[in-house]
């Protein structure tokens, strides 16, 4: 196996072992914040500043690599892991609803280092085999969207009290994504890719193209994140057991995953909008049978055609948006068309 | 936007339920709808007026 191929390979297992750990997040965090919130209302606080976690860490992750190149930022961004499954555990263990949210924060910076894992295979791949290597790395989010529920259904009543062991087990997953990025090899980017610079964010954001990307692509995304946290919640207060709802949630990120190999070629065929317009109306059939009522097989379809739609929707968004024209965004641009919405 | 998204899910379905998460969400997918209808006229008038 050539190093590229075995890069490539490794850091598709570094994105499923990330997307172990993010749809175990999924399913455990908005029960874990039931079952502590001051205020039931704040159930899913927890998942609020695990998403802030994520925005607030990506742009200083970003800096970071740029500083001390791809693969040491990479591995010092699972620390962050690390320490936010610790925190986690140790709220679970003293019943603190606010280190909780303290935990899944800082586990959110881990999340956003991990974002830059296809762009990691964009730097390791020849321009040929490029948006393959993109694909194969995303095609990682599959096995974590089984692996994490899964394991979890195991873990979660392992220690007392409940979700604490499913907690420390993301640390297990985080340490083997440090361990496995050991072994990849990043070139450094060349000084004229560093330095080169796209068009103005000012000229693009005036355009009516961007404005009804950048609206499609976050009230898309929106929308599928504001049913998916509700839906184990919801599940449980439907009388539904763990095991159902995990089951529902793995599906759902594979159907978020699944479909990220045919939208880049669809999106080719018959342009963004169309698939755009199909996001929309999957998202209607999903809501749709999610208000058919509340058996599992309901849910589990809802989700399932929730996460198609997530996907089809904000990967062409990305892809219909207007682009910067510098060589180094090209990179990006390939990522984005095949990017599923990472969560 | 995913911020929001996520806490007003935990309000919405502790406070309303399962039903009326899914019924809040209509109206945003509905915008959406219309911000591509709205596009996709303006690019078939822009088409008509360059021809």
């Amino acid at each position: 196996m050539n190093s590229t191929k075995r890069n490539v390979g490794l850091l598709a297992a570094c994105q499923a072992l990330l997307f172990t750990n993010n749809s175990t997040l999924i399913a455990i965090n908005g029960l874990a914040g039931l079952a502590l919130a001051p205020y039931v209302g704040l159930a899913t606080l927890p998942v609020t500043c695990w998403v802030l976690g994520g925005a607030i860490g990506t742009m200083p992750a970003s800096l970071h690599m740029k500083r001390v190149g791809r693969q040491r930022g990479l591995r010092s961004g699972t620390f962050w892991g690390i320490a936010g499954a610790l925190i986690c555990a140790a709220a679970i263990w003293a019943q603190s609803f606010w280190m909780l949210c303290l935990g899944t924060l800082v586990w959110g910076v881990y999340n956003a280092y991990g974002q830059y894992y296809r762009f990691a295979a964009a730097d390791v791949a020849s321009p040929d085999f490029r948006p393959t290597a993109i694909s194969l790395v995303l095609a990682g989010g599959l096995v974590g969207g089984v692996l994490g529920p899964t394991s979890s259904r195991w873990t979660i009543e392992l220690l007392a009290p409940k979700f604490m062991g499913a907690y420390l087990a993301l640390i297990g997953f985080a340490l083997l994504t440090m361990l496995l990025l050991r072994f990849i090899r990043i070139p450094t980017p060349s000084a004229a890719e560093q330095s080169a610079t796209g068009r103005p964010l000012r000229e693009i954001a005036a355009q009516p193209k961007f404005i009804v990307a950048v609206l499609a692509g976050a009230i898309g995304y929106g929308v599928m994140n504001f049913l998916m946290t509700s839906t184990p919640i919801a599940m449980q207060i439907c009388g539904h057991a763990y095991g159902d709802a995990a089951f529902v949630i793995s599906s759902h990120v594979i159907g978020m995953f699944a479909p990220s190999f045919v939208t880049g070629p669809l999106i080719r065929r018959i342009g963004a909008l169309p698939v755009m317009f199909a996001g929309v109306l999957l998202n209607f059939v999903a809501i749709g049978i999610a208000l058919s009522g509340i058996a599992v097989a309901q849910f589990w379809w809802s989700l399932v055609i929730l996460g198609w739609a997530g996907t089809s929707s904000t990967s062409a968004a990305l892809r219909f948006s207007p682009r910067p024209t510098a060589p180094r965004s090209a990179r990006g641009r390939r990522a984005r068309t095949n990017r599923p919405s990472s969560s | 936007m995913m911020a929001i998204s996520s806490l007003s899910s935990g309000l919405t379905v502790t406070a309303g339920g399962w039903e009326r998460v899914n019924l809040l969400a209509l109206p945003a997918v509905a915008t959406i709808g219309i911000a591509l209808i709205w596009f996709a006229l303006r690019q078939r008038a822009e088409k008509a007026a360059a021809a």
